[in-house]
């Protein structure tokens, strides 16, 4: 037959071709697709993502702190709360998400289908993608309180439930509107201020006086006896050519206890005790109160340098002198310095801090609790804790008014010194006759007037007691 | 490679799979209209393709009983998807498409139904050639392009709004006037077939020069890579058709190498069109964006698709037209490429059984073996460009995409297949 070979020759060749592009188009929507759809200059994922109906985020008490609504366009996500826009953080088809909206995205944004019928539900019928809805431990009146009391300033509030942990407040300033991100993005990258950084989480703030209540810890669990008197208790040391420390508060006399020490600041008394008996055994209290394995939030951006190895740690005496006396090495997130509180204004364990309270999932009622592990540690002993309690509520008392009635509370002035400038931190607790206590940690920047610190913690202690009688 | 049943059973197959696909382009503008609610033209649409459709159908049941039962409704099928996926991604020009469609079925019914065509076409093929080139040549000097813009290829004359694309028309004349001379030298030569080399007499070298020159002289007019690759590449399959000599594909394949190698270092949009294909990444923004996009828009679709009118194909530029593929692959899903490939298959299975079935009528043959080259040859040149397996070349998809003079010729090439086959012997 004419033709007839030839004809089946390119017959089969056009056939072949086609068999070609079937296996191309296969590689190029299956095999193919993951590294092509990630790729920033898709803007399918982009508009895929603006199609995300994100859960919202609640207080404690299910206060709306963020949710999407439909706008006129798009949905639009709406930040409520100005007090909580540092540690919500943000979300932005621009730039990302940050805070808890990054730590959580996966709930928040409803995340990989996890059944069958939700993955047909989706691919199939597309169904759109709603998120779930978180509550976080935070307490909207706290938040607002201490963000109040400390407008203006540069620095980090913390406060935790010292019975297990949950973070109360959490705090980062200066800050930033996350409703006006995109249209503030570069200018506030290249703020002096950092507002993206979070203080509170990443600080890597040197202790200073801090350290000056588990020095007292340390006292009180050698038995060392509290009644005995430093001479020049009062006077300024230099730790090195660049630093110095002198007491916070001018002390009423030269001949000061620790316990005496402690209240107005001083840190002589502190070096001449750990240049004692004592001095070998305080070498390792960096690692009993874990500096060199601070507190994180699983999630959120970790601080970005630890402090030193073990070896290290353990180096000269006068290493050690510096680092006990919080001016040395060693550096600390107030997130860290917050959970050793809790331990001091609860039993003497300490809690790894958490945020994340409950879910509720899409089209649902009952929230369900959050998961998290549940590995408390003693690092005082319950007797120390109590004791260090008595001479924190002594501490306040002589700085500021005496709390509610039905409440106690505690707390240490404290300054340090780094390479940018002073902190100056108050620590402390509140405790309610019922039994609840909250463990703070307050540091602002560069501040020259204690005062500042005291009025946040004041703010904090209203708030808590308004709290309370609600 | 075998006629499809007696007429009757053909008529039955032809009609249940009209229905088929008539079923398939109601559902497609069914869930595009539920998915883009503002688009009720979408409906004008649906009831343009079904009356031409019926009324074609109708037609050729009475004066074409002896058809092919299955170009038809693949053709119709095609072109049906095409209108929807014009309506959702260029709804402007669903209406001139509805249009164009309804012109193209009036053109496919005059050459099946015209009884004169095929000898018309084979008697008058120095005069159609002749008219062709003058169209061809006129753009050179009165080309213009519907986009307005001043750098885009002149490939169209226009008479008030209305343009046309005379390298289509050129696609039928010139397919006539290969199957008329290959017909007429196949047979002296195949007898030679016992000398050596016949592959280099001066019957083939003579036409193979010129086609590769006439191939050269399109892109150096009119910038129009695509058709002058189609042209060379239905012209080279077509001389082994007709001469069974494979040294006549190898040969014009280095000629088409050597071309393509002068043209890189010349022509810039050849030279751009080879350096995206070869790496598409390094300019994802910028001269090799719509690569990129219509590989994300395969990548996007997935095996499902995103369902009409629901995915993101806007994203490709110009989706309506050269990279309706990538449109289709995105809503339809890798289903749906497969769909298309199967329709283009099912043309080329039964285009060459007609061919095989004139095996004693040289033109014939020849002129349903390179109507249907033609056809499957120019879809998958533009879908391994989409799919990144070859540079691309900017033709449209037979059937599918956007474009009148296109849609029209396609059907053209339909009608006169549906000729051939119903006078096959």
């Amino acid at each position: 037959m004419q033709f007839a070979r030839e004809i089946r020759h390119v017959f089969l060749a056009l056939l072949l071709m086609l068999a070609a592009l079937g296996l191309s188009a296969s590689y190029w929507a299956v095999a193919g697709t993951s590294g092509l759809l990630q790729r920033d200059d898709n803007p399918r994922r982009i508009e895929a993502q603006a199609r995300i109906q994100r859960g919202a985020i609640l207080d404690r008490d299910a206060r709306p702190l963020v949710q999407t609504v439909a706008g006129e366009r798009a949905l639009e996500r709406q930040y409520l709360a100005p007090a909580t826009f540092s540690a919500v953080g943000y979300h932005s088809l621009r730039y990302g998400v940050g805070g808890v909206e990054a730590a959580f995205d996966a709930l928040l944004s409803g995340g990989e289908p996890d059944s069958l019928a939700e993955y047909f539900r989706r691919h199939l019928l597309r169904a759109p993608q709603i998120g779930a809805d978180i509550r976080l431990t935070l307490d909207l009146d706290m938040q607002s309180a201490l963000a109040a009391a400390m407008a203006g300033q540069a620095g980090a509030a913390v406060v935790l439930d010292a019975s297990d942990g949950a973070i109360r407040a959490l705090l980062s300033l200066p800050s930033y509107d996350p409703n006006r991100l995109d249209a503030e993005w570069d200018a506030l990258a290249a703020s002096a201020g950092k507002p993206f950084f979070n203080r509170a989480l990443q600080g890597q703030y040197q202790p200073g006086g801090s350290m000056y209540s588990l020095l007292l810890a340390e006292a009180l669990a050698a038995d060392f006896d509290l009644s005995t008197r430093f001479m020049d208790g009062a006077e300024t040391l230099a730790l090195d050519a660049n630093t110095t420390v002198a007491c916070l508060v001018p002390p009423p006399q030269d001949a000061l206890t620790l316990p005496e020490a402690f209240v107005y600041g001083c840190p002589a008394p502190f070096a001449a005790f750990l240049a004692g008996e004592y001095g070998a055994a305080a070498a390792g209290m960096l690692e009993s109160y874990r500096f060199d394995r601070p507190a994180t939030l699983d999630g959120f951006p970790q601080p970005d340098a630890l402090a030193p190895p073990e070896s290290q740690v353990r180096g000269t005496l006068d290493d050690s002198l510096r680092d006990a006396l919080g001016q040395g090495r060693v550096t600390t997130p107030p997130l860290h310095l917050a959970s050793i509180m809790a331990a001091i204004a609860g039993d003497g364990s300490f809690s790894p801090p958490y945020i994340h309270e409950a879910t509720r999932q899409p089209e649902t009622d009952s929230w369900m609790p959050a998961q998290r592990e549940s590995s408390r540690f003693r690092i005082l002993g319950e007797s120390v804790a109590a004791e260090l309690r008595a001479l924190l509520r002594d501490s306040w008392a002589s700085l500021a008014d005496a709390p509610t009635a039905g409440w106690e509370a505690g707390a240490q002035l404290a300054r340090s010194q780094s390479g940018e400038g002073d902190q100056t931190w108050l620590n402390g607790y509140v405790a309610s006759q019922s039994g609840e206590r909250l463990a703070f940690v307050i540091v602002l920047e560069a501040a020259a007037d204690i005062g500042d610190a005291l009025a946040a913690g004041e703010a904090l202690l209203k708030a808590t007691a308004g709290n309370a009688s609600r | 490679m075998s006629r499809l049943g007696r007429p009757a059973a053909g008529d039955r197959v032809e009609w249940l799979l009209l229905a088929l696909a008539a079923c398939f382009v109601a559902a497609g503008m069914a869930s595009l209209s539920l998915a883009l609610p503002d688009r009720p033209g979408a409906w004008i649409g649906l009831a343009v393709w079904l009356a031409g459709a019926g009324l074609g159908a109708l037609l050729l049941r009475r004066y074409l009983p002896r058809r092919d039962p299955l170009l038809y409704p693949v053709a119709m099928l095609l072109s049906g998807w095409g209108l929807v996926a014009i309506e959702r991604l260029a709804p402007a020009f669903a209406a001139r498409q509805s249009a164009w469609l309804l012109i193209a079925l009036a053109g496919m019914l005059a050459v099946a139904l015209k009884p004169q065509a095929l000898r018309w076409l084979r008697r008058y093929r120095y005069v159609l050639l002749a008219l062709a080139l003058t169209l061809l040549l006129a753009t050179i000097a009165l080309g213009s392009n519907p986009s307005g813009f001043d750098l885009a290829p002149r490939l169209w004359l226009s008479v008030g709004t209305v343009f046309f694309q005379p390298s289509e028309l050129m696609k039928i004349v010139l397919l006539a006037f290969l199957a008329s001379y290959l017909g007429e030298g196949s047979a002296a030569l195949r007898l030679q077939e016992a000398r050596p080399a016949p592959f280099l007499s001066p019957r083939l070298l003579g036409p193979t020069l010129l086609m590769w020159l006439l191939s050269l002289l399109i892109l150096l007019w009119q910038r129009d890579l695509g058709a002058a690759m189609l042209f060379f590449l239905v012209f080279l399959l077509l001389l082994y058709v007709a001469y069974g000599d494979w040294r006549v594909l190898l040969g014009g394949s280095l000629l088409a190498l050597l071309a393509g190698g002068v043209a890189y270092a010349i022509f810039d949009v050849v030279r751009l069109r080879v350096d995206i294909w070869l790496n598409p990444w390094l300019e994802a923004e910028g001269r090799a964006y719509q690569v990129v996009q219509s590989l994300m828009a395969v990548a996007s679709g997935g095996i499902f698709g995103a369902g009409p009118g629901l995915g993101s194909p806007g994203y490709v530029p110009v989706a309506h037209s050269d990279f309706i593929f990538a449109a289709l692959a995105e809503e339809w899903g890798l289903l749906g490429v497969i769909a298309v490939l199967g329709c283009f298959g099912a043309i080329a299975w039964r285009g060459f059984a007609i061919a095989s079935q004139w095996s004693g009528r040289a033109f014939h043959a020849l002129f349903a073996a390179g109507l249907t080259i033609m056809l499957v040859g120019q879809a998958l040149m533009i879908m391994a460009g989409v799919l990144k397996l070859a540079p691309l070349t900017g033709v449209t998809l037979p059937f599918v995409s956007y474009g009148g003079s296109s849609l029209l010729v396609c059907f053209l090439m339909i009608g006169l297949l549906l000729r051939l086959s119903a006078e096959a012997p």
